[in-house]
């Protein structure tokens, strides 16, 4: 029997008809926004607040609004790639160590393209590459959270922290009137 | 069978200069019948959604309504850049500009004169002057009063401005500093970016569909005229693209026959005035297809046939450069420039070249962040990608000069909004583009005094993004179709108020100076007196 993650499936959106975001799936989905977070490391914390994206699971659930209270509704993807990520996870416990099943499985979901996409890996066109339920799950709701995630804040946590950008396509930085400028400003013979 | 229920004004577009009018005249008598006929739909603004796939997607939710290559063709020696160009929805281009807000130049008005070529508006800037000023405080205009070009006078003595921008400028940002200090080496003096902000910004970045309506859109100005509970005749209907301009005789209009692209029905309605307000594509077009039956054998306004012709555009010029490092991690942080400078934007260069406005790509230096995640790259990666390199642009508008050969024509069939196709036939003259090339060597020049290695450099195909001149204003009908008052000559009620009356297109954008016009316009229909 094919697993679900491997289930064959047309390119396009699938069609949520009305469907929901269960709370158990979101608190899966939730799970791919922290793991961003921790596999890049590009996530607000410091001594007292852990690599837990917390400070970013407000807009992410006003994102999630979004997306599925309005047409078209991503409600299915996220309903699917819920379940292919927990299918992962157990597949993954199975075959090594089921502490660490959760994170080895994100390794490849970010950073293995031929595990999500096998033979298709090259291919430009959605429409060859999106066959299964996992390619789905990677396009839909992965590249879109990651994409979240960095106009979210995740822009800043790259490089020097001295160098530290303060705005972004995306993110709201604010007031210009604001007493802390919302982008990074000229100062003549600034060094 | 004409609808019996009469306007007193049937305004054509919704765009900034229609919704002006239309504040204005509802300011003057808010029962006044009025009546707005967009032939594009309504696209909500300020919506989560659409916001989220802008970002997520890169899928803004007007770009369906970008013209298609089987709607409107070039058809010249030059490609002439159609797609993109203009929005045909409720609120018209000003749902995707991006705000830039910069007034015309006094010699702007008569470069015929100056210079032989183009045309002389029958306007002088002095005229416009106090409709500046109202177009800035009604778009919020941020700007910097201490720039040179906004001191001085004029050669009638008045003042360049007589009023201070609205709002003070938006400073520049870090990433601008290298390209200012070369800006100030070659004797070029830094400005900075004047921009329509109607509500507070709040720097998302994505000034081009903006999540809390801070950059200027004329659909918020129809929102709160329509929600005005005083205004009890004033109407806007979308889908309504307009066919054709009814005659009583050759002098006067009676009103307009529209097609509902809903339910596929024609409909007509009467108006006591025609305002045509639907830009330098459409304008042109409605008029060439109206009249037919009562004498205007070439269309309304074109016994001369100058309709659709002098189309005047903007060429944008660009010099891209690389620095081998990228230490201070600059990346894109605004979504428009702030940096730019009208040095070579002056009467001098007028009479010698072709006039260019120099600004910073906003876009550059920048990294894409996401994208590199979504292709698998580790966070090492990334971050030797976001300071091995960076790249900056120095881009320019260059000032372009109408010639009659160059024209706007109907082609058959109409488009997915009921609006007639069309072709553009444009060739850029041999002049103006060995004067191009001579901008591109000095633009390079201030690339190569920030010490980066040209990477590339651009003379782009003509477009119709900031499209003048179809439907030009003159002294008189052997000169334009409309008069200085926006009056179709020959008609006694049917006005233009579009990019398509200007004479010239100076070498800034053209939506302040379409605003101001509007005002114009406005003061003159309800006799008001401008200060």
């Amino acid at each position: 029997m094919t697993c679900f993650y491997a289930e064959n499936i047309p390119s396009g959106l699938l069609p949520a008809e009305g469907r929901m975001v269960y709370q158990k799936e979101l608190n899966l989905l939730w799970k791919i926004v922290v793991q961003i977070g921790l596999k890049w490391g590009n996530v607000y914390h410091n001594r007292d607040s852990p690599m837990d994206s917390a400070n970013l699971k407000s807009s992410w659930l006003e994102f999630i609004s979004a997306k599925t209270n309005y047409d078209p509704s991503y409600a299915a993807e996220y309903s699917s790639a819920a379940k292919v990520i927990e299918e992962l996870v157990a597949e993954f416990g199975r075959e090594t160590d089921p502490e660490t099943a959760e994170d080895e499985l994100f390794e490849k979901l970010f950073f293995d393209r031929e595990f999500v996409y096998e033979e298709n890996v090259g291919v430009a066109d959605a429409e060859l590459l999106l066959t299964t339920r996992l390619a789905h799950a990677k396009y839909y709701v992965i590249d879109e959270f990651i994409r979240f995630q960095i106009v979210a804040g995740g822009f800043k946590y790259f490089g020097n922290p001295q160098y530290r950008g303060r705005n972004y396509k995306g993110y709201i930085g604010g007031s210009r009137y604001n007493r802390r400028p919302s982008v990074r400003s000229y100062e003549k013979n600034a060094e | 069978m004409i609808s019996t229920k009469p306007y007193k004004y049937v305004i054509i577009g919704s765009g900034i200069s229609g919704a002006t009018l239309a504040k204005e005249l509802l300011a003057a008598n808010r029962n006044e019948e009025i009546l707005i006929l967009e032939a594009g739909p309504i696209i909500e603004a300020e919506n989560r959604r659409y916001w989220w796939d802008f970002i997520v997607q890169d899928r803004r939710p007007y770009d369906f309504t970008y013209d298609r290559p089987d709607e409107s063709v070039s058809v010249g020696k030059t490609p002439f850049l159609i797609k993109g160009s203009r929005v045909t929805a409720y609120g018209g281009s000003t749902v995707h500009w991006g705000g830039w807000s910069l007034r015309f130049n006094p010699e702007d008005f008569y470069l015929k004169s100056n210079t032989g070529d183009g045309g002389d508006w029958p306007i002088s800037y002095d005229d416009l002057e106090p409709f500046y000023c109202t177009a800035e405080q009604y778009l919020s205009v941020c700007g910097d009063d201490t720039e040179s070009w906004n001191r001085g006078s004029t050669c009638e003595g008045n003042p360049i401005r007589s009023k201070p921008f609205p709002l003070p400028p938006f400073e520049w940002t870090a990433a601008d500093g290298e390209m200012i200090e070369a800006f100030e080496k070659h004797g070029i003096e830094p400005g900075k970016m004047p921009i329509a902000r109607y509500r507070k910004c709040m720097t998302t970045g994505t000034c081009k569909y903006c999540p809390f309506g801070s950059r200027f859109s004329a659909q918020y100005v129809l929102h709160d005229l329509q929600t005005d509970s005083r205004h009890n005749n004033f109407e806007v209907r979308s889908n309504s693209p307009v066919v054709q301009v009814l005659m009583k005789n050759k002098r006067k209009a009676i009103g307009v026959e529209y097609l509902c692209t809903i339910t596929g029905d024609h409909h007509k309605v009467h108006g006591d005035n025609i305002l045509v307000c639907s830009g330098a594509y459409e304008t042109p077009k409605l008029l060439l297809n109206s009249g037919r039956q009562h004498s205007w054998e070439n269309g309304i306004g074109n016994d001369e046939e100058l309709l659709g012709k002098f189309v005047v555009s903007h060429s944008i010029l660009s010099v891209r450069g690389r620095l081998s490092h990228n230490i201070e991690q600059w990346f894109q942080e605004y979504d428009f420039p702030t940096l730019m400078s009208r040095s070579w934007d002056t009467e001098a260069i007028q009479k010698k070249s072709n006039k260019v406005f120099l600004f910073k790509n906003r876009k550059l230096p920048n990294i894409d962040f996401s994208k590199m995640m979504v292709m698998g790259k580790t966070r090492r990666e990334i971050e030797v990608a976001l300071t091995e390199s960076r790249q900056s642009e120095l881009q320019a508008f260059m000032e372009e000069k109408g010639r009659v050969e160059n024209r706007l024509q109907v082609k058959s069939g109409r488009n997915r909004f009921g609006l007639p196709n069309m072709k553009v036939n444009f060739t850029r003259p041999e002049q103006t583009r060995k004067n191009g090339e001579a901008w591109l060597d000095r633009m390079q020049k201030v690339i190569e005094t920030m010490g980066y290695k040209v990477e590339g450099r651009k003379f782009q195909d003509p477009g119709g993004h900031h499209m003048t001149g179809t439907c030009r204003m003159g002294r008189s009908d052997t000169e334009g179709v409309t008069d200085k008052n926006l009056l179709v000559f020959g008609t006694e009620n049917i006005y233009v108020c579009s990019n398509a009356v200007f004479p010239t297109g100076s070498a800034v954008n053209p939506t302040l100076t379409l605003a101001a016009l509007a005002f114009r316009l406005g003061y003159h229909l309800t006799g008001k007196k401008a200060q």
